[in-house]
């Protein structure tokens, strides 16, 4: 069935902000770190040792709010290491490639920002859609960096297509947009990029889709063929940042592109980046992080906790800015799709015995969400606190939980093994859930694996019985209800095994819907079909993030998602630095 | 001892071959160590698998596979990366030996520097204890000896981190080699904390042993003689009684150099120092097999090594010591 050819799999594609990914367990912590952290929020209270507000503020700054950006100055922030340099790597550590390179060293399209949903445009300067099938992209000028094999050269259309096919020939990891949903991509002159897609897709612009920090980066195209040596060393793009050096993929020194484009979705944005450069600081140690910014070694810093943020305030008081912002990541707890969870009588019954006011506060001292179908960061699409589903599903009560299972002839004396990785917030998370469905008498096996073998084998090739783990910060509302689709293109199934026609159907009728006011209703909607049928994906909670930057560093974008980290308004305010020393 | 000495090296390619196919059985043998699924990534179909490992032949049998890497590494050609190769197999990752070269010299300081404060801690404070027998002194050295070889180095290191930012705002540098020659104070403030901790890890036992060795020695009849004859005391302990503790101070070495080794793998890590440790850490969760295989096979090749030259130094420490 076409309808199910949306090819689209789990975790595809998806943005991931730089400070959470993957919790720095891939590869030694594969992934990236902390530019992001630019972006932390500057809204709440921080100057005169004040705390920090309790609570996600929810702000949303667009790099403007202190003025005028003054130019120069390099910004250290902490990084972690990247695996391979190669865009059309193995794909996990291509991911955590895409996720430091991608809307810095490469340029791209357009970008769809988390808290607006809509379009912006970067290097396209105009966008059509003649048809539901068809996205037609005029491209502004630009240039790409002074080195490799086209040193300066002005791109063209066929730069993007051919850096779209080469990411659809390679289909490592979220690349299956590229070859179920879209069709074709070509260009129609210099300057015009035409994509058509196999069917009607309403959220093709977003970043799990087109929209992709990883690809949907622009490179020159005689790099794609024969320069295999180059991509696995260096990243030759168009962005506002070059890629000055990096130790084996650590360590990155960005410098200002002098030539960057000077247009941004109509307007003009001459001379951004205000900086001239950042350099990443490869610190795979939390405490090592802390020490670092207290030191004033870097200028911005992710605190591991509120408690952890206070402290550090009232060590530096106002010489330093915090905030808080809600995690688009959350916890779930994963059945898979077989007896006993084909009854639903057992799934609610499972649901009932999870208490998320006490994982809360066990997990994340009370800094947490509790977190439905949606994340609840996109708030544009989340349900209401007030609604009755949503507050069913959120609903705690074991007597119930014990009769329903017993109603469903629930073996008590079996065993349930539930499986996680070895990330700290997984085994906690796992912790807490064998004790609360050990009060309704559900037994549970805790099986500890490390993230390689659970990611690729356990996860992937579904060899689970539960699992739980924390999903990676989605940056846009589609692919946290895809995990609920039966069947993707060439996935037939996805990770619970779990089939249901209602469910298929109203996710897709909201993936489908180009009307935006409508779709995001029907978005709702399809969470209160899977929350009615406690499809066997049961959210848990979403964290508060907290984080913390010098005072002389301005005019970043927030609240904005992940793509706040790739912002060019930040600036150092120099007297704040000299005065820092 | 040439003999002996022949005989002990043509040895060397008979462990190294045990060692590296025991690390390429066992690396295989592992559940959920297939390198295609780690390097596809998720969804990944069959036929992509199929066409990762026909691109990296790893559909062969594993025996012709361990051959054919085996003849490559004898030839210099210690293979690629796996997780720098492309996502399909279609082009190899960076060549390891590349990589090699670059990384050894940053581990190679890290060892050095860390055995140097081993074999000084050790020796020196062994010789003061020892000296002092049921002084103060001697029971700091004791008590140092057993803090030392109790505390994981992890657990020292983020002490090494933390206090200093508590009492006095100071951070450890990390994320980034700089050479002496570029900037010598950052060079010192990087490398000489962490070579302190693992040095002192790897001085524990030698600090006993030389203590113990010398204890015996030093109640010897040839001692109390040369103390007799007027001599001073250093000429007594370093020249007369030192030397004769020798043979087992210089195998104690030997072990802290292995301990020493073991150590900079976490030094490394913590500290983001690229290194051949962190090499080994990451690649080892990345699953990249031919990294893998080939620094087991070189941390072998060290050992055996030092080993040899540890057995080798018996002749020359000790006269009475002959290998015929």
């Amino acid at each position: 069935m076409r309808d199910n050819r949306l090819g689209l799999r789990y975790w595809t594609g998806q943005r991931v902000t730089r400070r959470r990914v993957l919790g720095g367990a891939v590869a030694g912590g594969a992934a990236v770190a902390a530019i992001g952290l630019v972006g932390c929020s500057s809204g709440s209270k921080s100057g005169n040792g004040g705390s920090a507000t309790a609570v996600a503020t929810g702000t949303v700054q667009d790099g403007y709010q202190d003025g005028p950006g003054q130019p120069g100055g390099i910004l250290r922030v902490r990084g972690l290491a990247v695996p391979t340099m190669n865009p059309f790597g193995p794909g996990i550590f291509a991911l955590a490639q895409g996720l430091v390179l991608g809307y810095t060293v490469f340029d791209h399209m357009w970008f769809v920002p988390t808290d607006t949903g809509d379009v912006e445009l970067f290097l396209a300067t105009e966008l059509e859609q003649p048809d539901d099938l068809t996205v037609i992209a005029s491209l502004g000028e630009a240039t790409f960096h002074e080195k490799g094999p086209a040193p300066g050269r002005a791109i063209d259309a066929e730069d993007v297509v051919q850096s779209y096919k080469r990411f659809r020939e390679e289909a490592p990891i979220g690349y299956s947009w590229l070859h179920d949903v879209m069709d074709d991509i070509v260009a129609t002159d210099d300057r015009t990029v035409k994509i058509t897609n196999r069917f009607t897709w309403a959220w093709v612009f977003t970043s799990s889709n087109a929209g992709s920090p990883i690809t949907s980066s622009i490179m020159p195209k005689e790099i794609l063929r024969g320069y295999d040596d180059l991509l696995r060393t260096d990243a030759i793009g168009s962005g506002h940042w070059t890629l000055a050096g990096h130790d084996n993929g650590t360590n990155e020194k960005f410098r200002k592109f002098a030539n960057f484009r000077n247009f941004q979705n109509g307007r003009n944005i001459t001379g951004q980046p205000f900086l001239n450069g950042v350099d990443f600081k490869e610190i795979t140690d939390d405490n090592a992080a802390l020490a670092a910014f207290r030191a004033g070694e870097i200028d911005t810093h992710g605190f591991t906790s509120r408690n952890q943020m206070d402290a550090t305030i009232a060590a530096l008081g106002d010489r330093i800015v915090t905030g808080s912002d809600l995690s688009r990541d959350y916890l779930n707890l994963m059945l898979h799709y077989e007896p006993p969870f084909t009854d639903e009588r057992v799934r609610k019954a499972i649901n009932l015995l999870i208490d998320r006011e006490e994982a809360i506060l066990l997990l994340n001292d009370g800094d947490a969400v509790k977190c439905g179908p949606m994340p609840p960061a996109h708030k544009r699409y989340v349900l209401p606190d007030d609604d009755p589903d949503l507050q069913e599903y959120f609903r705690t009560d074991v007597q119930e939980a014990r009769q329903l299972l017993e109603a469903a002839e629930f073996d008590f004396n079996s065993e349930l093994e539930l499986k996680h990785s070895n990330r700290p917030v997984d085994s906690q998370l796992a912790q807490v859930l064998k004790e609360q469905l050990g009060r309704g008498g559900v037994q549970v096996k805790l099986v500890q694996e490390d993230l390689i073998k659970w990611f690729s084998q356990t996860l992937n090739q579904h060899q689970f019985q539960m699992t739980c783990f924390q999903h990676l910060p989605y940056e846009d509302p589609d692919l946290p209800l895809r995990f609920y689709l039966s069947a993707e293109g060439d996935r037939p199934s996805n990770f619970m095994d779990y089939q249901d026609a209602d469910v298929d159907a109203a996710i897709l009728s909201a993936a489908k819907e180009l009307d935006e006011e409508a779709r995001v209703e029907k978005v709702r909607e399809a969470q209160r079909v899977v929350m009615k049928k406690y499809a066997p994906m049961l959210n848990v909670l979403s964290a508060v993030n907290f984080g913390g930057r010098y005072s002389y560093v301005k005019g970043s974008i927030v609240g904005r998602g992940s793509y706040g980290g790739f912002n060019r308004t930040t600036w150092l305010d120099d007297a704040g630095r000299r005065q820092e020393g | 001892m040439l003999r002996y000495t022949l005989r002990r090296l043509a040895w060397l390619p008979i462990i190294l071959f045990g060692v590296s196919a025991i690390a390429f059985f066992v690396l295989r043998a592992i559940p959920g160590q297939d390198p295609a699924a780690a390097i596809a990534g998720q969804g990944a179909t069959e036929v992509q698998l199929e066409r990762i490992r026909s691109d990296l032949g790893l559909q062969r049998p594993v025996v012709v596979q361990y051959f054919d890497w085996l003849g490559n590494l004898v030839r210099g050609d210690f293979g690629h990366e796996f997780k720098t190769a492309s996502s399909t197999g279609a082009t190899s990752g960076l060549p390891i030996r590349e990589q090699f070269m670059e990384r050894f010299p940053e581990s190679f300081q890290i060892i050095f520097l860390g055995l140097f404060f081993s074999v000084v801690f050790g020796i020196s404070f062994g010789i003061l204890s020892a000296m002092h027998r049921n002084s103060p002194i001697d029971y700091f050295v004791r008590f140092f000896a057993v803090l030392a070889s109790s505390i994981p180095e992890f657990f020292l290191l983020t002490l090494m981190i933390i206090l200093p930012l508590y009492f006095w705002n100071y951070s450890q540098p990390v994320g980034g080699y700089v050479p002496f020659y570029d900037n010598p104070m950052h060079y010192i403030r990087l490398m000489l904390p962490p070579a302190l901790i693992i040095g002192v890890g790897g001085s524990a036992g030698l600090m006993r042993l030389t203590r113990t060795t010398m204890l015996e020695v030093l109640l010897s009849d040839y001692v109390r003689t040369a103390r007799a004859k007027g001599l001073r005391q250093h000429t007594v302990v370093l020249s007369h009684a030192l030397r004769n503790a020798g043979t087992p101070i210089v195998t104690a070495v030997g072990t802290a150099f292995i301990a020493v080794f073991g150590g900079s793998i976490i030094v490394e890590s913590v500290l983001s120092i690229q290194g051949l440790g962190q090499w080994f850490f990451i690649s080892t969760l990345a699953r990249d097999l031919p990294v893998v295989q080939f620094l087991t096979v070189y941390t072998a090749f060290i050992v055996v090594l030092v080993n040899l030259t540890v057995d080798l130094s018996y002749g020359f420490i000790d006269p009475r010591v002959r290998y015929s």
